[in-house]
């Protein structure tokens, strides 16, 4: 009896002492158990190789626990779960809760300034190195607590909300650096990603996602467009130890619905992947999505890394489901363009040329009146985290299908702590738009919300499974073929990876708009989604009563 | 169609003008009910044209109570059309009626007089998305219709004539067909004069209670 209570202190003890290392993070695959970034792996599959949750029985999913967060904003955080502790937070406060039972460790509490107003209230994850979690406040701050009591070891203002930033970003831990940028409140002040030593919070690389008129492609921006143009940053990285490259998507320009201003020229790098050297923050490649972009089509994605066959031979590929409505495959280590192909109605692009760079469709600019443009303002899908399964070989998203917007445009003049977005009222409506919570009388050919299944290798789709109201989930899958999402109806619900059909559904009574993951503890297998403003546990009925 | 875009007054009699050059048939007192009705509904800078960003989307009455008081003989006679021309059929008006169509109880606080009057002379051709109805056909054949209240990818909430509540599962259902064909015929030529008068002004006298 005394030896199992010692053994079982000295068990405890040693996973309380784990440390997140560069190693253990470079190997996630190998800890199923745990879920240590945003993406779940720095490669970003969201995917995991647990597989008790089955087809055969993931409809007997059962309720474990709920967290409620002290917040009444929709809550799209991932959490992280390390050796049976996850860690989660809102706005305003992060918490260290026992991953079985949901029963609160710790909570650190940050008040956000009251004076700012920010576009995004919300954060999406935390981020973990050693005992040291990585919480990046909306108003600006880095701050780094101790994972095992909550207690603040430094905090450091990395944006200066004033000026017009935010943080809302899940931070991304390569090493000895704590990787993010801000983004802009739609006020024109200009982004960047940087990294920060994890030990002391000081800076150790930045670069800015608008380059000056000096630096390369700073002549993409006319006259002195630059100096507000925007481009933040508010969709976590992922990262390549085999090219060292860290990659990260960038926001739209400003103003954002008004490109006259910013005219001739591309906007570099809004609407991009950039390609970090993660040591130096030297840009090794960048693809632009959407040159000249005024649709707010934000290329906020996670970038998804996968080495696959590419017309017969290895490739190590990155693939992404853009909002601006395409998919597109690019070599990863040079950022070649490869593939592009759209995934949504769209009638903006009339085809790439060999470089990838789209041809715009003749017309379909941002007018005052306002032009139909597919697809809308959200676009085929944003910021949601889609997910590889290297099993089924799918590409998951959430989609925005058959929806577009009446885009129109307004001048715009930058004025210090004004939203600089030039957007401007329709003559016509926007059908395709439905209030927030309102009931639903929408037909399909009014907009829906999809999980859609595409082959990465022809960006063909596989499957689509329809929801009557859109969607903000990001998509998780499972090495036993499972896909699990949701969406604004507020359903989480369990999908057979391979057909699409559905398998289990559970009503959350509120929306969906974040990305589910999964992890196990002491054998037993849990699926876990923020839904309204709290986050829900799911697992098997025969698991053992909880502590 | 053309319900969906706005236009002035001028341009809607214009539009109509057209349409009856083509050979749509009314007399003048039909084609002014039509021109009023496209103008206070989808005039311009106003909330009233059927919106998703604004569903549902009544303009703010500018009154809520007639000019003049309604006498007692008014409410009578209006009582006695509104029975008389089954408008009970759909609407609810006090404790009795049917759920097809919008309460009529509180119309008075959402629509204006004018708008009233032209449902009711010239009711558009498309309801509005809140008052679509949804026509299910069971596995087993039954076919069900009711307005639609809500849905997601697996069910739907509604109500029929009846005024019973239901959700139908959709894995369920052999059809399932939004309809938004506005079942309320014109009465512009059953209600018209004094009648109609009266009528309108007793909807436009119907509140919310406490509002
Ligand atoms: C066959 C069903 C039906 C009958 C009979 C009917 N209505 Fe309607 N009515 C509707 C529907 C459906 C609407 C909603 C139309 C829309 O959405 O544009 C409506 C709309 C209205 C409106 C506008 C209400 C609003 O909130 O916009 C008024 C007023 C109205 N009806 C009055 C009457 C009166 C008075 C009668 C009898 C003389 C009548 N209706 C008979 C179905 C009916």
């Amino acid at each position: 009896m005394k030896r199992s209570i010692l053994a079982l202190l000295l068990l405890a003890g040693s996973s309380l002492s784990a440390q997140v290392t560069y190693d253990r993070m470079l190997n996630a695959d190998h800890e199923p158990q745990n879920w240590l970034t945003y993406g779940g792996d720095y490669a970003s599959h969201r995917y995991s190789t647990l597989s008790q949750i089955t087809k055969e029985n993931v409809g007997t999913l059962q309720l474990k626990w709920v967290h409620q967060f002290r917040t009444l904003q929709k809550v799209e955080n991932t959490p992280l779960v390390v050796d049976g502790i996850m860690y989660l937070g809102d706005t305003s406060q992060i918490s260290a809760v026992d991953a079985v039972t949901g029963r609160t460790y710790w909570s650190y509490n940050h008040t956000v300034d009251p004076r700012g107003v920010f576009v995004l209230p919300m954060l999406k994850g935390l981020a973990i190195s050693g005992n040291r979690l990585f919480w990046a406040t909306l108003d600006g701050h880095l701050i780094a607590v101790d994972a095992k009591n909550g207690h603040p070891l430094w905090d450091k203002v990395v944006a200066v909300w004033q000026k017009g930033y935010q943080l809302n970003v899940a931070p991304l831990v390569v090493k000895n650096k704590v990787i993010l940028g801000p983004a802009t409140n739609e006020e024109g002040a200009n982004c960047w990603v940087a990294a920060y030593d994890v030990e002391t919070g000081e800076e150790l690389w930045r670069f800015d996602t608008v380059p000056k008129p000096d630096e390369p492609n700073g002549n993409t921006w006319a006259g002195n467009s630059w100096i507000h143009g925007g481009s933040p940053i508010w969709v976590t990285g992922s990262y390549d130890p085999e090219t060292n490259l860290t990659y990260w998507g960038t926001g739209n320009p400003n103003p954002g619905w008004n490109g006259d201003v910013r005219s001739p020229g591309d906007n570099l790098y809004s609407d991009s992947v950039v390609a970090l050297d993660t040591d130096t923050g030297k840009l090794k490649w960048f693809y632009q999505f959407t040159p000249n972009d005024e649709f707010d089509w934000d290329s906020v994605q996670v970038p998804v890394l996968v080495n696959m066959d590419w017309k017969g031979k290895p490739r190590k590929l990155m693939l992404w489901a853009n909002r601006n409505g395409f998919f597109y495959v690019l070599d990863r280590t040079t950022g070649e363009f490869l593939h592009g192909s759209a995934f949504v109605k769209q009638n903006w692009n009339v085809g790439f040329d060999a470089k990838g760079r789209p041809a715009k469709a003749p017309g379909h600019i941002a007018t005052y009146d306002g032009t139909f443009i597919q697809p809308g303002v959200q676009g085929g899908t944003n910021w949601y985290s889609p997910s590889y399964s290297p099993r089924t070989g799918l590409f998951y998203v959430s989609s925005w299908q058959n929806y577009s917007a009446i885009s129109a445009k307004a001048d715009a003049t930058w004025k210090e702590g004004e939203r600089y977005t030039g957007v401007g009222k329709p003559k016509k409506p926007d059908w395709t738009r439905t209030p927030p919570n309102a009931p639903l009388f929408k037909k399909e050919s009014e907009g829906y919300g999809a999980v859609i299944a595409l082959d990465p290798k022809t960006g063909e789709k596989k499957w689509e499974f329809k929801m009557v109201d859109y969607t903000d989930a990001g998509v998780l899958s499972t090495a036993s073929d499972l896909v699990f999402s949701g969406g604004k109806e507020g359903n989480f619900f369990a999908l057979d990876g391979r057909s699409g059909e559905s398998l289990w559904k559970a009503g959350m009574g509120g929306t969906v708009a974040s990305g589910p993951m999964t992890y196990s503890v002491n054998g037993q297998q849990y699926v876990a989604v923020c839904a309204g403003s709290a986050l829900y546990v799911f697992g098997l009925p025969e698991m053992k009563a909880a502590k | 169609m053309v319900t969906r875009l706005r236009n002035t007054a001028d341009e809607w009699r214009s539009l109509v003008n057209d349409m009856v050059s083509r050979g749509a048939q009314g007399s003048q007192s039909d084609i002014d009910n039509v021109v009023l009705y496209l103008s206070t509904n989808f005039g311009p800078a106003k909330g009233a044209a059927p919106s998703f960003t604004q569903a549902p989307a009544p303009s703010a009455p500018t009154q809520t109570a007639p000019a003049i008081a309604l006498s007692p003989s008014a409410i009578a006679n209006a009582k006695r059309v509104i029975a008389q021309n089954g408008c009970v059929a759909c609407h609810r008006v006090g404790d009795e009626g049917s759920y097809i169509g919008p309460n009529l109880d509180d119309v008075g606080t959402r629509r204006k007089a004018d708008e009233i009057r032209a449902a009711i002379v010239a009711p558009q051709p498309q309801v509005q998305p809140e008052n679509r109805q949804v026509r299910l056909v069971q596995h087993d054949g039954k076919t069900i219709v009711g307005k639609i209240l809500n849905q997601d990818g697996y069910s739907v909430q509604m109500v029929d004539a009846t005024g019973k509540l239901a959700t139908y599962s959709k894995s369920g259902l052999r059809e399932f067909s939004i309809i938004d064909t506005n079942p309320m015929p014109s009465f512009g030529n059953k209600i018209t004069g004094q009648d109609l008068d009266d009528l309108v002004r007793y909807l436009s006298s119907l509140a919310e209670p406490g509002k």
